[in-house]
């Protein structure tokens, strides 16, 4: 089975006091995807770390396949309430928003998985789309 | 010197073979600010270990900005294979990027030390961060 996607950043900032001397900073970067592999895992974390694996992944594709990952190059994360996401090697990871989106690069091979942990006390919703091949 | 801005992530994927059992996968988040205080850092970095330093950042006035509450940051490098951006006083997070690609965390309110680790290959970075203050 194959996909087709996209990761889209966009991040834009501009004074909005006088005409002549604006200073403007931003970041964007559009990724389409075309070939690979992506997975996603969704749950619960609470008060322990969940540690989500890439081969085998809990995913089924549109055929019905379990989806398992080799390599990833970047993954999305949403949560909830604030949470980490990081490399099971700990040599990346990202802190996410409440009820937002972050991404993040990672180190693409000799890794077996993601580790979601929470920041507060009490549980969080997450979902962790990884693409990669 | 007031602000305006966005910080936007839209992430879809969807299986392109098939028509009948087509699944699609998304997260997408955007946020508006319209207070706070924004930097940019970016350079050209070679293979040594590099701390960026945002300290003389002026906004369109002319005065120099300083951050205090850091909440969001977004991270890209040019190399085409993944290097590390690393919060180095309080690990609050470890960014990869690689040709472009964006990484965006949220910062947990202190002003963080910013290390580029050591690479294989020089390139150039961009960092954006903001802070509600």
């Amino acid at each position: 089975m194959s996909v087709e996607g996209r990761i889209s950043v966009d991040v834009l900032f501009h004074d909005k006091d006088g005409t002549n001397a604006i200073n403007v900073v931003s970041l964007q970067n559009a990724t389409a995807i075309s070939t690979g592999t992506v997975a996603v895992a969704s749950g619960v974390v609470g008060t322990s770390a969940v540690s989500v694996l890439i081969d085998p992944t809990t995913y089924r594709d549109a055929s019905g396949n379990v989806v398992s990952l080799t390599y990833v190059n970047q993954i999305v994360f949403e949560c909830s309430a604030e949470c980490t996401v990081e490399e099971s090697s700990g040599r990346a990871w990202t802190r996410c928003p409440a009820n937002g989106v972050s991404v993040l690069g990672t180190e693409q091979g000799g890794i077996d998985g993601f580790v979601v942990g929470p920041l507060g006390s009490g549980t969080a919703t997450y979902t962790l789309v990884m693409y990669g091949s | 010197m007031s602000i305006d801005g966005r910080i936007t992530v839209d992430a879809l994927f969807h299986d392109k073979s098939g028509t009948a059992r087509l699944k699609v996968l998304s997260l997408e988040s955007s946020n508006g600010y319209t207070s706070g205080q924004v930097v940019r850092i970016t350079g050209t970095a070679g293979t040594a270990a590099t701390t960026l330093t945002f300290t003389d950042y002026r906004d369109a006035s002319g005065a120099v900005v300083s951050l205090v509450n850091t909440r969001k940051l977004a991270y890209s490098w040019s190399g085409s294979t993944p290097r590390k951006l690393n919060e180095s006083g309080t690990t609050d997070f470890r960014l990869m990027s690689k040709s472009g690609e964006a990484a965006v965390t949220n910062l947990d309110g202190t002003q963080p030390v910013l290390q580029l680790m050591a690479h294989d290959t020089t390139g150039t970075y961009t960092v954006i961060i903001w802070a509600d203050d």
